[in-house]
């Protein structure tokens, strides 16, 4: 599903430049979960939001489904990530003007799906995360653990091939976060691909492989104990 | 997707309620005053559009030159519109008119005085009044028949039937009822509460000239055929009353004017059409835009300062999937949203201050949905509104980048925070124009009051020699000098600075026979000169009761310079249509008509002499009080005088102070407006630099807290938070001088009498504008400064 070959990453100011990636070469298979784990600091960040397609790499391939998307422009890349990648974030980035019921469903109103099959799959999806019952709340109303259920139901909604989660647990407590792990894992387990960065240890070990990263480079890939 | 967008909008308008109304109520006013200004412009544009003949309908214009001036006036002899009608083809209608003035009409114990037209009956083709009662036919068929408005009809008649009664005129003549006709609304020429048939008037005043083409005085209102040739008819009237005196004299030409210019462009100077009420038009409409576009650039400025808060949404929405435009869409109509409440409100606020708007202008001026022009108007101002303003928000907004924003990284203020800055610029640089404007227009109006005009107005009290006065004028001389609260009592033919008479037939020996030139003349008592305190140069004043005097007059300095330029001219002798007059004297030049304008060349000339040239012997009385009186007792006494020799008429009276304040009206409205509109800029402004101003500080409040810490006083960070937004209202100052002395250079040049450039206001102004400011943002400055620092600090 995703091949980066050669990847390389700079960010430049006036007087410095610093390698952010440096000759990264990755392979996610479809329906892999990989953690990607390394020091604050090494790049992982940046690779996820490379194979997000939020960042862009300077040099390098980036496949995706076999496409060839290093070189897109924003609105295609826009058009890919809608309909391919759903995004899980540490500080669960719910906008706090919409309900719950309106957080979720707000990339189905980006990709012009019918109000009344948007209301379905909403519901079905607040279901499977178990938050139903808050649906009219706004995300400030809601505890941690909550609010990251609903980013993941906003990051499957419109059914991705693939979930980048960047230290979803990372603002949760242990029981908090081992309900989010739980859902990721489901998820996986229905056939979704899914690449997170994480600092824990124990989180990793939800993940089929662990690839760690030290100063932009990968230097480690194993897979996990099963 | 439409219903997300608005939920949104109004949601966010909840959450940051303060910075909401700053921005809506801001919106709403400058949509306010814009709403009112062209309310008044359409009602200035609108002038006579009540006359379905309009694009027909034309006054005669003279244009008559003289010692190198030329000279546009609206009067015509009397016998001018019938030979017009008679010999030139394409005038369908030709009238006489000549104003009545204020009329005394008595209805049993009801005195009022009414304002009126002596016309030919063709008048009402013309102008086609709606008749309420009567008709067109019989309405002025009879010398003795009056025709009434509607208001002057229910003042004298109450609701009763008015036709068929009688009023008493002037305590003299009866006349009937004839008609009652709709009142011309107040926005045309010629409204009149009484009309009676020229005829009449030609009756009462067999001396006034009508029968002489030599003679000016009264004005032509024609209607043109539907397809006449305007340039034809006018190549006609050009020279037709020389051809008429058989004269070959070309320094008087005639032409036609159109209704349809009358409003908006009837000021002539050296003969052309300059401008007119078009004037005040176009400032008024350039006000209304600047402060809509104050207003505006607040909103942009609001938005776009509050964006970071917006940040994180308008980064999670692009990473689920928003394009640029959708975003772009959604702030855009966020921008509608708060125009539209902002629209709803501006209504309210025109609503409310319409009552004092009409007072502040004269008019009767009412916002009316059912009128399409105005729905469709606010409709407009909304739209553009919400779209301007909204245009550089949207565009901001929807340029986040989410990359920045999930690594947790604030925007580089660049050159978004150069166009906000670039914006408060602007603003305030409008305002403080206005501000400069609307004070050098004061200055202007207040060095014309304090002018020297020559004579003293202060302790003047005018009243009108109507009735029985005139047979027992001495009499009530003696007795008003004899309260002891009078010094002198004396006579003129109008107010002092009223001169309605003039010609350019004067000679006197040494004269360029070639030249023409154009000199007032008026009629007064011999108490007359030291009634209004005027000084004589040379000579003599007029002898007690004209002892010796039936053939002298009076001149100005300025035509005795004209006459020999030392000016010492008493004894010499002008000459007027075969009569000899002796210059007794020479008075200092009074400002008379144009108090703008320099003295012109005058004749003062015995009453009697007017009296016997068939003007009716009326007037004013000038009654000069001594210093210290008691106003209130003096006016008793007065009345009580009048009253006694003339019983049937009311007493009227006005202080020639107020008659001299009173030719300010129209720029005392400019300047009242000028004000108002400044006022509410700046308050526009300040409400915009008050937003701007708390949300720097809270931008800033972290650096404040660490330098609370670090042992900054409160003083230092009020300082160091004011200094930003106060060089941008310095840089606007600097912007705005140059600016606004170009406009008033301009506005001044159009007054002969106008004051220097007063550098002064300019720095009054940007002082002002500097406290101003000052106080708007230190108040949030001092707040962020005197919070508690552990409070910001501890939620880092």
């Amino acid at each position: 599903m995703i091949k980066i070959t050669n990847l390389q990453k700079f960010y430049r100011t006036e007087e410095v430049e610093t390698v952010a990636l440096n000759d990264v070469n990755i392979h996610v298979k479809e329906g892999e979960f990989v953690a990607v784990m390394g020091p604050s600091g090494c790049g992982k960040s940046t690779l996820l939001n490379i194979i997000g397609l939020l960042d862009d790499l300077d040099e390098g391939s980036y496949l995706f489904n076999n496409i060839e998307v290093a070189k897109f422009k924003e609105n295609k890349r826009s058009d890919l990530r809608k309909h391919n990648i759903g995004f899980v974030f540490q500080s669960f980035n719910l906008i706090d003007e919409l309900t719950v019921f309106e957080n979720v469903e707000l990339p189905l109103v980006y990709t012009n799906v019918p109000a009344a099959e948007r209301k379905r799959r909403v519901e079905e999806v607040l279901e499977k995360v178990q938050i139903m019952h808050r649906r009219n709340h706004f995300p400030q109303q809601l505890s941690g653990g909550q609010q990251q259920r609903v980013a993941v139901a906003r990051a499957v909604v419109n059914n991705p091939k693939l979930i980048l989660a960047d230290e979803p647990t990372g603002n949760l407590d242990s029981s908090n976060g081992n309900e989010v792990m739980q859902l990721l894992t489901e998820l996986n387990e229905a056939g979704t691909t899914i690449v997170m960065v994480t600092h824990s240890e124990h989180d990793a070990k939800f993940s089929d492989r662990v690839i760690r990263m030290l100063d932009g480079q990968v230097i480690l890939e194993t897979a996990t104990a099963l | 997707m439409i219903k997300n967008f608005i939920k949104s909008a109004f949601r966010n308008l909840w959450k940051t309620k303060g910075y909401s109304f700053l921005n809506i109520f801001g919106l709403a006013l400058g949509i306010a005053v814009t709403a009112l200004i062209f309310l008044w412009v359409e009602n200035e544009m609108s002038y006579n559009d009540t006359f379905t003949n309009k694009k027909d309908i034309y006054v005669v214009k003279s244009k008559q030159t003289y010692g190198g001036n030329t000279f546009v006036f609206e009067a015509t002899p009397g016998l001018f519109p019938e030979a017009i009608k008679n010999d030139v083809p394409g005038i369908l209608h030709s009238v006489r008119v000549n104003a009545g003035g204020n009329t005394l009409f008595t209805v049993s114990d009801k005195q009022l005085y009414q304002s009126g037209y002596y016309v030919d009956p063709e008048f009402l083709n013309i102008f086609s009044p709606e008749f309420l009662d009567g008709n067109i036919k019989t309405a002025l068929s009879q010398p003795y028949n009056i025709v009434l408005s509607e208001t002057a009809a229910k003042r004298l008649f109450d609701t009763e039937k008015a036709v068929g009664k009688t009023v008493k005129f002037n305590n003299n003549e009866v006349y009937t009822v004839s008609a009652v006709t709709k009142d011309f609304p107040k926005n045309s020429s010629y409204r009149y509460e009484w009309l009676i048939d020229f005829k009449k008037f030609e009756a009462d005043n067999p001396g006034y000239g009508l029968d002489n083409w030599g003679n000016n005085s009264i004005t032509t209102l024609v209607q043109l055929e539907p397809n006449a040739d305007l340039a034809k008819i006018n190549d006609q009237l050009k020279f037709f009353i020389a051809d008429k005196m058989n004269s070959k004299e070309r320094n008087t030409e005639n032409f036609l004017y159109p209704m349809e210019r009358w409003r908006m462009y009837n000021v002539f100077r050296d003969g052309f059409e300059q401008d007119g009420q078009i004037k005040n038009v176009r400032l008024f409409t350039s006000i209304a835009w600047l402060v809509l576009l104050i207003a505006c650039i607040n909103f942009m400025n609001l938005s776009t300062a509050r964006s970071e808060k917006r940040a994180k949404e308008v980064s999670m929405r692009k990473i689920v999937g928003a394009k640029k435009q959708s975003l772009v869409l959604q702030f855009l109509g966020e921008s509608l949203v708060f125009a539209f409440i902002a629209g709803l409100l501006a209504i309210g606020l025109v609503k409310l201050g319409l009552p004092t708007f009409n007072t502040l202008v004269n008019k009767d001026l009412s916002i009316d949905f059912s009128n399409w022009y105005h729905l469709g108007f606010i409709s407009i101002i909304i739209l553009i509104c919400g779209l301007v303003s909204g245009s550089y928000p949207a565009f901001f907004l929807s340029s986040f980048d989410p990359l920045t924003t999930l690594k947790g990284g604030k925007r580089k203020a660049g050159i978004s925070g150069l166009i906000r800055k670039g914006l408060v610029i602007t603003q305030f640089t409008a305002a403080i124009i206005l501000m400069i404007c609307t004070a050098i227009i004061y200055l202007q109006i207040q060095h014309t009051k304090n002018r020297d005009l020559g004579f003293d107005r202060s302790q003047v009290i005018n009243t009108n020699i109507q009735g029985n006065m005139a047979n027992h004028i001495d009499v009530i001389k003696q007795e008003l000098i004899g309260t002891g609260n009078i010094e002198v009592v004396g006579i003129s033919q109008n107010n002092v600075l009223n001169v309605h008479s003039n010609s350019s037939a004067f000679e006197w020996e040494g004269k360029d026979p070639n030249s023409s030139i154009l000199i007032g003349f008026t009629f007064t008592d011999p108490d007359f000169v030291d009634a209004l305190s005027m000084k004589i140069i040379d000579g003599r004043g007029f002898r007690p009761k004209f002892l010796g005097d039936s053939s002298s007059v009076l001149i100005n300095e300025s035509l005795a310079k004209m006459i020999q330029p030392d000016g010492q001219v008493s004894g010499k002798i002008l000459n007027f249509s075969g009569q000899a007059y002796n210059i007794v004297g020479v008075i200092k030049d009074y400002i008379y008509n144009n108090i703008y304008g320099n003295a012109d060349p005058l004749i003062i000339a015995p009453l009697a002499m007017g009296e016997a040239n068939g003007i009716k012997a009326s007037g004013v009385l000038n009654i000069k009080t001594k210093a210290g009186v008691d106003f209130q007792e003096v006016i008793k006494q007065i009345e009580g005088i009048v009253k006694k020799y003339n019983p049937e008429f009311p007493f009227s009276y006005s202080f020639l102070d107020d008659s001299f304040n009173n030719r300010f009206a129209s720029e005392m409205m400019l300047q009242k407006l000028a004000s108002l509109f400044a006022i509410l800029a700046i308050i526009i402004s300040c409400l915009g630099l008050l937003g701007l101003s708390a949300f720097a500080a809270e931008q800033r409040a972290r650096e404040v807290s660490i330098r609370k810490v670090l042992g900054a006083s409160v003083s230092r960070l009020v300082r160091m938070l004011n200094y930003e937004f106060l060089i941008l209202v310095g840089i606007s100052c600097l912007i705005a001088f140059p600016i606004a002395w170009w406009f008033m250079k301009d506005w001044l040049k159009g007054y002969t009498y106008h004051l220097d450039m007063p550098w002064m206001i300019f720095f009054i102004v940007g002082g002002l504008s500097l406290i101003v400011a000052l106080f708007t943002i230190s108040t949030q400055a001092l707040r962020a400064a005197t919070s508690n620092p552990t409070k910001t600090l501890r939620n880092e």
